[in-house]
């Protein structure tokens, strides 16, 4: 029993022991597991500096109810709309980089230490020993500062243009820097065209600049930095010829690369699989037709082989994506086919770009239907995790998606495909926020149209807002979805998402709205129905500005009004109350009022609706709004205001409608005094509805008077 | 079956369009607010309408091309013949297929089939073409149903109507939806479930039903190349590092949580790596051996005074260099030598004083 205890003790201490020891003497590892005595410590696994916190990151799940983590974790601070949370990040970022210019700017404080001793007081010091290459200042060049090639060398390595070709400048041009440096700069020039590229250190503005660089034209700068170090070369070794043929053929400078491919080739100059590959991207700007251009790429990689080049996977990706510029047709879709077919004789498995560009080459908007996806997704999903291999795999997804959901309408495909990106860390390959945008504009398109609802409801509520904020469009989608699903309480949440999300002021958006909820409406239990009065009173009142506001900010654009048809929808979901204390009532007076100044566009499309409202409001005792209702209906011209102001009239004084109608056939004179103002306004109305005109010369009179008595006749009645 | 089916739905919602229309013109046409003055036309009887309208007729030059569309949306019926609706000029071809195919709308439906066609007819060749012979096939149509129908398609039309009359479209439309989803409601999940496909499958008619699976492997190889010894001719190291860079750049997101943070930071060597070494940058300390660090007093060889205040004050400055962590060997050499180089500008006063002599002497007789 002790010994049992004691012995692993000591065990443990031996190894502990033993494993201190190879580490201190110079760092050995034990190489064999097996060692005499029948102990076998495992192996010592090498681990990378990030290795453990990847792990540790791995364990973190994401949280779809919680915003993203560079956002702050503050109710008051969660962006929930596209604008602000662009906004919102590009502030954290412009705040890292104003205090990166401070640094930069102002270098000197902090490169002193007075208290050194003097022997090490070094010019210029940075603030830690030894020093943190990230923390100190960039070095600014300009023509004053005193230059090396360790300066130069520095500035290739962090691809900072700009800078490499001043100090290039200062230490004498081509002619004074050493052979080794001027190849490593041409090469840096060619790779980017002598423009500076994005910087590695500001990753949210890479992320929110949907950077659309790849313009397919020729941008090659003719006679430019390049051109010249190439020509003061001399001789001129394989490497230069390929960094130039490659740089221009990136460029899509064809006939100049061709030209200088021939004289390589006449030379004797050893190319390579990268030289091709260039070449073969840019087959498009040399010949015109496709039996051409599919000869040349036939020809290129025929020559390839001659010269006794392997292709690699960017071979492969690089011929898809010169089929694929070249439009579509069975032609080249054969051509395409029997190139994926050639390249797997030799192993060489397409890579996510080279799907990329297939599904660009069969998946056309208009043409007939092609379903490659679904072999694509199969080879995808037997692979442990999908390794980017150039920076056109991010465009798979995005295109993928966009084929699920229009090309092929299938949620099951894109269901699969989302699957897919979710995997491991596959949801790097997403590229940027533009990016993703559109691939869950796709996907929340394609769930809404063809998902079972409750479906679509989770993803909803998986996705939005922080993941993903609809656009209008989606959103339109979605309310589609919600009002053939018939959820009256989500669409009443669908008017505060659009009002969170910045499109309540979006007309038709809110018109759209409002339609769903007029169908749904009827059905719904009444704790939903009260939710979406709620929601419709809101629509009325949102976006109004008092009348100060109005003077003191000076519209310009002017507001986007409601149609009536919106605005009498809204009167017909609030005024469904039997309370006349209800404070809807109010919203239906406001927006009877609007009608009537013409605040809202067209005329409602269903005036029925109007007079039931106006026969309920008689009956609940709200002659005001009876009045005003019927009113507009008869200024309107539509025929329903006469039935009705006889109705209404009718529940106004409590007599049979024979008996108002006789009443009404007198005429004005009889009427005026012995009426509430109100019935004598709906007896205005009826009047006017059946002569197409205001018969009596006190129409203004009357008009005002509805408008004015409308408060006190619902206050006192 | 299916296309039975279709025809029936699509039949249902003409009719709900027709149904729908009449409502509000049963007594008097909505006026818009734009021309209250405009006579009142309800009063007026039948004859002079129909008059009217054929004035109308005649007077009208073309259809317009956005009503035109509009309708043949409203009616999928005549979908199927899209393509003809291009060719504006031949209009007795579309009357042809349009009548053919109300023909066999109205078969397919049973029932009074002559009533059914004019029907169709009236609502879909009230505008193509008014001076083609089936006019009066047409009017005769409109007779037996609703005489007022073709006077307010005839009319200009205002806001308001254009706008009613995209309501009753869309209601037509989700009325049907909600009459299926109510059906599934009755009869529980199997039904709601069929409901769903309805929906599912109303998109059908716009798309091209077949979709051809390719298999990407498929096809033919070219036989060019031949597997053997890969060789990827001429390395450009520069470059490759640039695209190295370009697809990190390409892949590389804003962290999402603190680990992920603290590894971007390690990678940008703003923070101590994993494992923590607190030699992490001292990289080139490593080949040394520690007892280069410790033992200084080598360095005093050939210089110092064997004994004396000197020696005494430069073994105290080895022992405090030999426990400074932080200076490198060669740092810990030059702080001695700036000791021997002070001590050499001052010789003339420290012989004077005596504290040097003795190793004066030795060191020359080393020296010669």
């Amino acid at each position: 029993m002790y010994s049992n205890v004691i012995v692993p003790r000591q065990w443990t201490r031996f190894a502990c022991l033993c494993r201190s020891l190879s580490s201190v003497e110079g760092q050995k590892l034990p190489q064999n597991s097996k060692s005499s005595d029948g102990i076998s410590p495992p192996p010592r696994k090498p681990r990378g500096p990030t290795d453990i916190l990847q792990a540790l990151a791995a364990t973190v799940g994401t949280d779809p109810t919680a915003a993203h983590y560079k956002y702050h974790d503050d109710p008051y601070l969660i962006p929930l709309s596209n604008f602000r949370k662009r906004s919102y990040a590009l502030s954290a970022e412009a705040g890292r980089k104003a205090a990166a210019w401070i640094r930069d700017e102002h270098a000197e404080l902090f490169t002193t230490r007075e208290w050194d001793p003097p022997s090490k007081n070094k010019t210029p010091y940075f603030n830690a020993d030894p020093i943190i290459e990230a923390f100190a200042p960039k070095p600014i060049y300009n023509d004053a500062s005193k230059v090396t090639e360790e300066d130069l060398k520095y500035t290739i390595q962090n691809a900072l243009i700009d800078d490499s070709v001043t100090i290039f400048q200062l230490l004498g041009g081509a002619s004074a820097v050493s052979d080794e440096l001027k190849l490593q700069l041409l090469q840096l020039l060619c790779f980017y065209n002598e423009k500076e590229p994005d910087s590695m250190e500001w990753l949210e503005e890479r992320w929110f600049a949907a950077n659309i660089r790849d313009r397919q034209a020729a941008t090659w700068k003719i006679g430019g930095l390049a051109d010249q170090i190439f020509e003061s070369m001399d001789p001129k070794t394989p490497e230069a010829y390929c960094a130039m043929i490659q740089g221009m053929a990136k460029y899509y400078q064809a006939e100049r690369a061709h030209m200088l491919t021939t004289e390589a080739k006449e030379k004797g100059i050893p190319l390579s699989t990268g030289v091709y590959n260039s070449l073969i991207g840019c087959v498009g700007f040399l010949r015109e037709g496709t039996a051409l251009r599919i000869e040349t790429l036939r020809s290129l990689l025929a020559e390839m082989h001659e010269q006794g080049i392997s292709p690699n996977d960017e071979t492969l990706s690089a011929c898809l994506r010169s089929l694929s510029a070249w439009g579509g047709g069975k032609l080249l879709q054969q051509m395409a086919l029997q190139i994926v077919a050639e390249f797997k004789r030799l192993d060489i498995q397409p890579g996510l770009a080279a799907y990329y560009y297939l599904l660009c080459l069969f998946c056309k908007e208009r043409g007939p239907r092609f379903d490659i996806l679904s072999t694509i997704l199969n080879e995808l999903e037997q692979k442990e995790h999908l390794e980017a291999k150039e920076p056109a795999d991010t465009n798979f997804f995005i295109t993928a998606m966009g084929v699920c959901s229009d090309h092929l309408q299938n949620i099951t495909m894109a269901e699969r495909l989302h699957a897919l990106l979710m995997k491991g860390d596959n949801y790097k390959l997403v590229g940027d926020a533009y990016k993703e945008s559109i691939y869950y504009r796709h996907y929340v398109t394609v769930a809404c149209r063809h998902a079972p609802f409750e479906k679509t409801l989770e993803l909803l509520d998986t996705l939005v807002p922080n993941v993903y904020v609809p656009e209008p469009t989606v959103m339109e989608e979605i309310i589609k979805t919600l009002e053939v699903g018939g959820a009256g309480d989500r669409l009443a949440q669908a008017w505060s998402q659009l009002v969170v999300f910045g499109h309540g002021k979006r007309a038709r958006l809110v018109e759209r709205l409002l339609d769903a909820m007029i169908n749904t409406y009827q059905g719904q239990e009444e704790a939903v129905k009260s939710k979406m009065r709620a929601a419709a009173a809101d629509m009325l009142s949102f976006g109004q500005l008092t009348p100060e506001e109005k003077e003191v900010k000076d519209i310009r654009s002017p507001v986007q009004k409601l149609s009536a048809t919106a605005v009498c929808n809204i009167i017909e979901i609030c005024s469904d109350t039997q309370d006349k204390a209800d404070p809807h009532w109010k919203s239906v007076e406001e927006a009877l009022q609007r009608l009537r100044k013409e605040e809202a566009a067209g005329v409602p499309a269903r005036p029925q609706a109007l007079a039931d409202v106006a026969k309920k409001a008689a009956t609940v005792g709200l002659p005001g709004i009876a009045a005003t209702a019927v009113t507009y209906l008869a200024e309107c011209g539509f025929e329903e205001a006469m039935p009705a102001s006889v109705q209404v009239l009718g529940t106004m004084l409590n007599r049979p409608e024979q008996e108002v109608e006789e009443l009404l056939s007198q005429g004005q004179t009889g009427l005026t005094g012995s009426l509430h103002p109100a019935a004598m306004a709906v007896a205005e109305a009826y009047s006017i509805a059946k002569t197409g005109g205001p018969i009596s010369q006190e129409s203004e009179r009357s008009s005002s008077s509805s408008d004015s008595d409308s408060d006190s006749s619902s206050d006192d009645e | 079956m299916l296309t039975r089916l279709r025809f029936r739905r699509d039949f249902r919602l003409i009719v709900r369009c027709l149904a729908d229309k009449p409502s509000d013109s049963d007594g008097k046409a909505p006026e818009s607010k734009a021309k209250p003055a405009e006579p009142q036309k309800s009063s007026d009887n039948a004859t002079e309408k129909i008059q009217e309208l054929l004035k109308l007729m005649m007077a009208e030059p073309k259809i317009k091309e956005s009503e035109y569309k509009d309708k043949f949306a409203s009616a999928p019926v005549i979908q199927r013949k899209k393509k003809s609706d291009e060719i504006e000029v031949k209009t007795e071809q579309i009357e042809e297929s349009i009548t053919k195919a109300a023909g066999d709308v109205a078969q397919a439906l049973g029932g009074d089939v002559k009533q059914t066609e004019a029907e169709l007819l009236s609502r879909v060749l009230g505008k193509i073409n008014q001076t083609s012979t089936t006019l009066s096939d047409l009017l005769v149509g409109m007779k037996i149903d609703r005489s007022k129908e073709p006077e307010e398609r005839q009319k200009p039309e205002t806001r308001g109507q254009q706008v009613k009359r995209l309501m009753s479209q869309s209601k037509s439309e989700t009325q049907q939806t909600r009459y299926s989803q109510r059906k599934g409601r009755a009869a529980g999940g199997e039904q709601k479930a069929e409901g769903r496909d309805e929906r599912s499958r109303r998109p059908s008619p716009q798309q091209p039903t077949s979709v051809t699976t390719v298999n990407i492997f498929s096809g033919e190889p070219l036989g060019i190349f031949r597997p053997k010894e890969s060789n990827y001719g001429t390395k450009l190291d520069v470059w490759e590092n640039l695209q190295q860079r370009e697809l990190t750049l390409a892949t590389s997101q804003p962290p999402v949580n603190y680990f992920q943070k603290m590894a971007l930071w390690t990678e940008q060597g703003k923070i101590w790596k994993f494992p923590i070494n607190n030699e992490q940058g001292l990289e080139e300390e490593q080949n040394v051996h520690f007892s280069e660090h410790i033992f200084l007093d080598s360095h005093l060889e050939g210089w110092c005074p064997k004994k004396g205040p000197i020696r005494h004050f430069m073994e105290l400055v080895c022992v405090g260099l030999s426990k400074n962590a932080f200076y490198t060997v060669k740092e810990k050499k030059d702080h001695i030598m700036w000791y021997k180089e002070y001590f050499e500008s001052k010789k003339d006063i420290l012989s004077e004083v005596g504290a040097w002599e003795t190793q004066t002497a030795g060191a020359e007789a080393k020296q010669s």
